[in-house]
């Protein structure tokens, strides 16, 4: 547990003061604004990440039926969630000065808003049910399907129709015309420290959680 | 017609942390953000510790 608050720190410091002073390729259009590459994908791929876990343990409490799981399940997917809501206001701010409107009928942006959409009503869902045994029986089902489906909107979609967003319309995520070896040193610890932080956050929740469990 | 002169001449302040369109100072507002951040999430996190001790 210590060791992924240091780490966090000491990432998240680096990719601060990388991020804004260690040379850019120098695009037309993107100009600077392609620095909020280091900080517009990691909330994205935290969430991801962190989704990815609150799948796994609604897993966990379907094959074990021990209640922890679930409680772990709807704390990774609210931070989940959070993450997400960052990255896609990040875009939209994003895209606003080098696309030139705040949202376009894209097949990325659009998937991405459906599958925060399934996870808001994941939360409705929880809210709806008052027996805790139950709620954590339909909620795990819940979010696994919604994590099955937030696959297909993010990734594949999206790569089979043109789209504006980079790394998508039919090539990869990372090839060596999106990222090179400059934007490389600074992405990759972003990714990590933002996915460290996101884990940090959960824990905090999860403890306060558990308290309230106990009452 | 001093206070002309003292116009005039060059005053020499903390000039390169100004330069390169300021940049710097973005860097430290946001470490200062984000120091302080850290700081709120040991602070929870203390609160927590003491919490679950008076628990046991």
């Amino acid at each position: 547990m210590k060791w992924i608050k240091i780490a966090c720190i000491i990432l998240l410091t680096y990719v601060t003061i990388a991020g804004f002073l260690f040379d850019v390729p120098e695009l037309p259009i993107l100009n600077e604004a392609i620095r909020v590459m280091f900080f517009h994908v990691p909330t994205w791929f935290t969430m991801i990440f962190l989704l990815f876990i609150s799948a796994l343990n609604a897993y966990y409490f379907i094959s074990k039926g021990t209640i922890n799981y679930d409680l772990k399940s709807r704390e990774y997917a609210s931070v989940g969630i959070f993450f997400g809501i960052l990255g896609i206001v990040s875009g939209m701010i994003w895209a606003k000065f080098t696309w030139g409107t705040y949202w376009t009928n894209d097949p990325k942006l659009n998937g991405s808003a459906l599958s925060l959409l399934i996870y808001f009503s994941y939360f409705v869902l929880r809210g709806s049910v008052r027996d805790q045994t139950k709620k954590a029986k339909i909620s795990s089902v819940y979010n696994i399907f919604a994590f099955a489906m937030l696959i297909p909107l993010i990734f594949i979609l999206p790569r089979m129709t043109d789209s504006l967003h980079p790394g998508n319309g039919g090539n990869p995520g990372f090839n060596v015309y999106d990222m090179n070896s400059q934007l490389r040193i600074i992405f990759y610890p972003a990714v990590i420290g933002f996915i460290l932080l996101g884990i940090w956050i959960t824990k905090l929740r999860l403890r306060l959680r558990f308290l309230n469990q106990k009452n | 017609m001093t206070i002309l002169f003292l116009f005039l001449q060059n005053v020499t302040m903390a000039d390169t942390f100004r330069t390169e369109g300021k940049i710097y100072v973005v860097i430290i507002i946001f470490l200062l953000i984000l120091f302080s951040l850290f700081y709120y999430m040991f602070k929870i996190e203390k609160k927590i510790d003491k919490i679950e001790r008076n628990r046991k």
